[in-house]
């Protein structure tokens, strides 16, 4: 399917044509809006960003040469808006303003496999809850890495990619991540 | 690789750095096995925990919307360039008019300036003129009041 979304856009990108985008939006729109929305924890802001994450996409199309995934080139464009949206006084502004939060306590009710038991029901919620705690307290960069890592089930190789980053650097900012999210789960060998 | 995995080879495993003595012994050993999936399987539940509430909340794909914003974008962006020539010009009419203003003072303070240097220059003043020609009559021929 990632394929074919590469060839088409590909294609397109001579072209200039509208259809292929069209599976480009409806195949990877979830992905980057999900990412946006872990980062953010603001579904309005996540929503725009994504939105524009798209806009971009299709005016910058001509410029893709399929060096990387089609995904990995969105979330190198959601990266940046993240960071621009993130460096913006004024944005932030009307964030605090306008935006209604999530409820930051994370909605672990959609844990979708039910436990064996109550008990071990309560407590996989409560590993996922403070997971999310644990996530919220990273660094905007290790947050990033984690989520691309961890939620959208990305290479190392193209995490780097998509981050503008040394492979390296990625596992680095890995290891810390994955440090911070075991202490704070308690789950320490 | 002698003894277990530590728990930093644990997280190292999981941040993707895994050395080739660890990888041979996580295949041999059960319990360095169990860990692992201990440890990731948080990570896992968070994952899809994300995935089934971001599916719930993500707005529906609209293909159809990119081209009409880029639409809009370009019509926001004439808007603008309309918006700040109206305004400069604005600004730049009373500046214009003041300026219009200035040269149209300048010129009459010339011409007044002229009026003057021409009254100053005569001869004789020009009340006096119809004076000067009835001198002029009565003098010889070649002379004028004004040269006596």
């Amino acid at each position: 399917m990632e394929r074919t979304l590469e060839i088409g856009l590909a294609a397109m990108a001579s072209e200039g044509g509208l259809a292929d985008f069209d599976a480009v939006v409806r195949d990877h729109q979830p992905a980057v809006f999900r990412f946006l929305l872990a980062s953010l924890r603001e579904r309005d802001p996540a929503e725009n960003l994504t939105q524009e994450c798209f806009l971009r996409a299709y005016q910058a199309r001509r410029g893709f040469r399929g060096e990387a995934s089609v995904r990995t080139w969105l979330m190198r464009i959601a990266v940046n808006l993240l960071n621009d949206h993130r460096k913006s006084a004024r944005l932030r502004f009307w964030r605090r303003a306008t935006a209604v939060s999530l409820d930051p306590a994370f909605p672990a009710d959609w844990l979708a496999d039910p436990r064996s038991s109550p008990e071990a029901d309560a407590s996989a919620r409560e590993q996922v809850r403070a997971v999310w705690r644990a996530v919220a307290t990273l660094s905007e960069r290790q947050r990033s890495v984690f989520l691309l890592r961890f939620v959208e089930e990305m290479e190392i190789r193209e995490i780097a990619v998509a981050m503008g980053l040394q492979e390296g650097t990625v596992k680095a900012h890995l290891f810390r991540a994955v440090e911070t999210v075991r202490g704070r789960i308690g789950d320490r060998r | 690789m002698s003894g277990h995995l530590t728990a930093i080879e644990v997280s190292e495993w999981l941040a993707g750095t895994r050395a080739a003595s660890a990888e041979q012994h996580v295949a041999e050993c059960a319990g360095c096995t169990a860990e692992l999936e201990r440890v990731r399987q948080p990570l896992t539940q968070f994952s899809a925990v994300m995935r089934a509430w971001c599916a719930a909340e993500a707005p529906a794909p609209r293909p159809e919307a990119i081209p009409a914003a880029i639409h809009r974008q370009r019509r926001l962006a004439v808007l603008r360039v309309a918006l700040a020539t109206t305004a400069a010009l604005l600004v730049a009419a009373p500046v214009y008019r003041q300026h219009l203003r200035s040269i149209e003072i300048a010129l009459q303070d010339d011409a007044l300036l002229e009026k003057v240097q021409a009254e100053i220059a005569r001869p004789v003043p020009e009340p006096l003129q119809p004076l000067e020609k009835l001198v002029a009559w009565n003098a010889p021929a070649g002379q004028t009041g004004s040269g006596q």
